[in-house]
């Protein structure tokens, strides 16, 4: 099951990397086609409570979680916004994967439950606990215990999916890949 | 590549426009704001939305004649002016007339602001408040192919 999957997904696999591919839908308007947008990257972590998505396409982007703080860079724009990452990290997708030493703490900030299998995967459904909160749902994807979808609703119906691919787990990651240090001449604005 | 995604397809395509923007205030503590967006309409009603890059939306923005509303971390906020409302929601007083003017290539003047439109036929524009009365603002904006 869904949950199964995650207990020993959060459990086992301390450390990881994989490609991934981002579409982003918004909801569909009144009869209208909905539409899309697409971009991939790589993403590492290390629990708990460090990860990195590298966006490549169409635009490059980091966030980066420390442990502290959650960096966001976009390289064109040379701009890096500096986050306290116990505010911005409890109830994001990402703690759902990477940064929770155990299941428990994830069920702090997401009630967790079975979801029916799809697309040939096991999944689990998280709806977040705080109220004030952007997202409406959050859904883990395994296939054979390997994890391979996370699918986030927002409140405005909003629905992205990423999809991982390559998966290696337990992958040896150079801990300073976390550390994340603002190039010389960007602006870092801590919020 | 992204799909050209417009704000809201009841806009026609040319008053909709997408990319990302960066914004950097001068103010004491200093404010920033960066985030994806989509932005449809006019300046006397229209919609304008801010994505984190995760892809889930940080807050949405929507104004037509004697309405301006603020959807964001779960609750509706009304304002008295399109003004006021970009204000809150990205912490810059920006001139929204006249942004859509340059969006559209017219370098509308303001007050206090110098526009950069060299780079639009590359998506790019650029805007500063430079006014020595008021904090120094600085816009960004990459428009997405």
């Amino acid at each position: 099951s869904g949950m199964n999957d995650l207990e020993s997904f959060v459990r086992n696999v301390k450390s990881g990397r994989a490609d991934f591919t981002q579409v982003v839908t918004a909801p569909p308007r009144d009869g209208q086609v909905a539409r899309s947008k697409t971009s991939s990257g790589t993403f590492e972590f290390a629990r708990p409570g460090r990860f990195k998505f590298t966006y490549k396409k169409p635009f490059e982007q980091l966030i980066v979680a420390d442990g502290q703080t959650v960096w966001l860079y976009d390289v064109d724009l040379n701009q890096v916004t500096a986050r306290k990452q116990a505010q911005a990290l409890g109830s994001t997708p990402a703690a759902l994967i990477a940064s929770s030493a155990d299941i428990k703490a994830l069920q702090n900030d997401f009630n967790l439950a079975d979801a029916a299998d799809q697309d040939g995967l096991q999944w689990v459904l998280g709806s977040p606990k705080a109220k004030d909160n952007q997202l409406q749902s959050v859904r883990v994807g395994f296939r054979q215990n390997q994890l391979e979808k996370l699918e986030i609703v927002d409140t405005f119906g909003q629905k992205s999916v990423i999809t991982f691919s390559g998966f290696q787990t337990n992958a040896v990651i150079n801990p300073e890949l976390f550390q994340f240090k603002p190039p010389a001449g960007a602006d870092v604005v801590r919020q | 590549c992204a799909h050209k995604t417009g704000a809201n397809s009841t806009f026609p395509a040319e008053s909709q426009w997408s990319g990302r923007l960066a914004l950097k205030v001068q103010s004491t503590p200093p404010q920033a704001f960066s985030a994806d967006f989509e932005l449809g309409g006019s300046a006397e009603a229209g919609q304008l939305a801010f994505y984190t890059p995760l892809g889930t939306t940080a807050a949405k923005l929507q104004w037509a004649p004697g309405t301006a509303t603020l959807a964001a971390e779960g609750q509706i906020r009304q304002f008295d002016s399109v003004e006021a409302l970009v204000q809150q929601a990205t912490g810059a007083e920006l001139p929204v007339q006249a942004l859509f003017d340059w969006l559209r290539g017219t370098a509308t003047p303001v007050p206090g602001w110098s526009v950069d439109l060299s780079a639009l036929e590359q998506g790019r524009l650029m805007a500063q408040r430079d006014d020595p009365s008021l904090p120094r603002i600085e816009l960004r904006i990459i428009l997405q192919p």
